[in-house]
């Protein structure tokens, strides 16, 4: 006889949409699509004995139900046991220790905002993470210049993307993320598709060459099935923080300090502002507490919190509050508009 | 200010002085290997500590967490006076070395130590004893070093062997050797001579699942691992499964256990570490073994439980404290 109750992995969490509904697994990085009555079944029926389960449908479904769990049993999101109660709930606080956990710089070839001064900046306030965007193609003195600045800084991840450049070799660009381990991707963009290496040519996986053409921000704030992250700490942050913004900081092509590149606000300049006064401003702060529950469309959507939102292109410009303007998913219908799959 | 005894690639240590910073904090690492890696001073009194340029005020030190710390063979000083020294020699300095850092809290007698060098060592054996004591289950354990023996205690129990000391990986040439836990079938005992080294064996707990719970000054921070499931993990779950990991969740142990194992951690005098439990298909929890300093990462991510900050905010407490105290 099976064990009187139902109890889902804490890792996997139910999430509501208006039309379906995702069960989300933190700990094994994917998502289920259920229906709601499942999502209704997890959820307020949750702790229940299966019997009183049963009863509440006036034992009509008994049968559906128990197959609806079976499969969750089959596919590892839950169990049947004996001591639910002994079996909590995860915690989804979100904790982080850094300030500004991530921060963007641009750059084009006309930028004349010099980065060891905001590598000070950040240093300072113990930012984690940087990524650094050349809209352009810049030389490998610049390459290396660029990662020299964050030699004994306490950055534990850099990221960079850069144009495409017949000068910069594979083999260059290897020996580069070989001299500086803190270098975690390195993405080439605007690639000639002749020119693209097949990936047994590339040693190292933090190389990339694509032939999107990212020069300039506004390539940013797509959203699609291949940019969803699910994982607790994107998972805890979206239930209360904005998931693209928050603790971020940028600094746009010409040297204007923002929340994102691509946003018209900004907090000031480079040269006259410092990063640490913008940083607990209330105005630049507000940005990072817009979260998805907030945001109409995605308040309904069933992905709310493994997608990444976009505060800077926004569906109706009018309404801060409106949803991405680049997603094409409408949650009444769980219909995606077929330009962006793929 | 707060002082961190830890070797440099310690993960957790990191974490917690990201909160430290974060709180402005005042505290201060250090590996103890840096005592012979570089020139060194102590004082026993008045207490005085100085290694390189370093110098470290001892008084005004009221909290200190003490992680593992590093080997003597990983030292620069022993990389180059290898060839030089005899065996002998070299195990003499090891443990000279061993017991400066296991005498370092004899620099601070005042200060509050969270985990301490002199109870770093524990055994498996007296701590099976004294968890018996303390009227927690435990698997049936033996030591064992001649095949007829294990063959009549294989008729009575399954059985798992494991090693007494900490299982430790050992790197040989290009590979690394390592002690997981393993059951022993007919098939193992048919491989043995009639005589072995002498082993830890256990009886085998069929297991409704695993658990293992840091514990931090009487509050318990409990994860279930569902290793049942699959075939790799059943024994061990440390043979991870990376495809598809074992599920680690959040877990409430009943209190009656908690203070039984409250009680144990106590006369172990460890006011932190990591203790293994089962839960057996009949029901029963089965002590297993505890670790004083381990990562507690393993537990901390899957279940949110946020251990890096509450280890700081805890650190932080017992230093002011201990600072009252030392004023008084």
């Amino acid at each position: 006889m099976r064990q009187d109750y139902f109890v889902l992995f804490a890792c996997c969490i139910p999430v509501k949409g208006h039309s379906r509904s995702t069960i989300c697994d933190l700990q094994r990085n994917s998502f289920e699509l259920i229906p709601n009555i499942l999502f209704e079944i997890l959820t307020e029926h949750e702790g229940k004995a299966m019997q009183t389960i049963f009863a509440t449908y006036h034992h009509e479904y008994n049968r559906e139900i128990e197959e609806y769990l079976d499969f969750l049993v089959e596919k590892e999101y839950g169990f049947y046991s004996a001591e639910p109660q002994s079996f909590p709930k995860l915690d989804l606080t979100w904790h982080n220790p850094f300030p500004v956990t991530h921060a963007l710089v641009d750059f084009d070839e006309k930028s004349k905002h010099p980065l060891p001064h905001i590598v000070k900046q950040l240093t300072a306030m113990f930012c984690p993470a940087i990524e650094l965007r050349f809209f352009h193609a810049p030389s490998l003195e610049v390459l290396e210049n660029t990662l020299q600045t964050f030699q004994d800084s306490p950055f534990r991840s850099v990221q960079m993307i850069a144009g495409y450049s017949k000068d910069l070799t594979i083999a260059q660009l290897t020996a580069l993320a070989y001299q500086y381990p803190r270098l975690q991707s390195l993405v080439i963009h605007s690639t000639p598709s002749e020119n693209i290496p097949a990936s047994s040519d590339i040693s190292i996986p933090h190389l990339t060459f694509i032939e999107q053409n990212l020069s300039s921000e506004a390539c940013c704030g797509n959203i699609s099935p291949r940019y969803f992250t699910v994982n607790r700490q994107f998972f805890t942050e979206a239930q209360t923080f904005n998931s693209c913004l928050n603790r971020k900081i940028s600094i746009d092509k010409r040297g204007f300090i923002k929340n994102c590149p691509s946003m018209t606000q900004h907090f000031g300049h480079i040269e006259a502002t410092s990063l640490a006064d913008v940083v607990k401003q209330q105005a630049f702060q507000k940005a990072w507490h817009i979260s998805k529950d907030q945001v109409t469309t995605c308040q309904d959507c069933e992905f709310r919190y493994v997608c990444h939102d976009c505060r800077a292109y926004v569906a109706n410009p009018g309404n801060a509050l409106s949803k991405p303007a680049k997603c094409r998913y409408n949650p009444y219908e769980a219909t995606w508009e077929a330009a962006t799959i793929g | 200010m707060i002082l961190i005894l830890s070797k440099p690639d310690d993960a957790s240590v990191e974490k917690v002085m990201d909160w430290l910073r974060q709180c402005d904090y005042p505290c201060v690492r250090l590996d103890p290997i840096d005592l012979i890696e570089q020139a060194s001073f102590c004082s026993l009194y008045p207490e005085k500590l100085e290694v390189g340029q370093k110098v470290i005020d001892v008084t005004q030190v009221h909290a200190v967490w003490y992680r593992r710390m590093s080997n003597f063979t990983d030292s620069k000083y022993f990389e180059h006076n290898k060839k030089k020294l005899v065996k002998q020699a070299i195990a003499q300095l090891s443990q000279e070395y061993n017991a400066i850092a296991e005498g370092l809290p004899a620099l601070l007698p005042q200060a509050y130590w969270l985990n301490t060098p002199l109870n770093d060592n524990v055994n498996k054996l007296q701590v099976l004893s004294i968890a018996r004591q303390c009227k927690l289950q435990v698997p049936a354990t033996f030591i064992v070093s001649t095949r007829v023996r294990l063959a009549k205690l294989l008729k009575e129990f399954a059985l798992i062997y494991k090693s007494v000391y900490n299982s430790i990986f050992m790197k040989v040439d290009q590979g690394f050797y390592t002690m997981y836990t393993q059951e022993i079938t007919q098939e193992t005992i048919q491989r043995l001579d009639t005589t072995f080294y002498p082993s830890l064996v256990q009886q085998k707990i069929e297991k409704l699942y695993e658990i293992r719970s840091f514990y931090l000054e009487g509050q318990f921070y409990s994860m279930a691992i569902f290793s049942q499931q699959d075939k790799q993990t059943q024994v061990d779950f440390r043979q991870y499964n990376r495809q598809n990991p074992n599920r680690f969740v959040p877990y409430q142990l009943p209190s009656n256990l908690e203070s039984k194992l409250t009680q144990l951690m106590q006369q172990l005098h460890l006011n932190c570490g990591s203790i293994d439990l089962i839960k057996g298909i009949d029901g029963q929890f089965y002590f297993l073994e505890v670790n004083p300093i381990g990562q507690y990462g393993m537990t901390s991510n899957p279940c949110n439980y946020n251990l890096d900050q509450i280890i700081a905010q805890h650190l932080i407490k017992q230093d002011l404290a201990y600072e009252k105290k030392a004023i008084h």
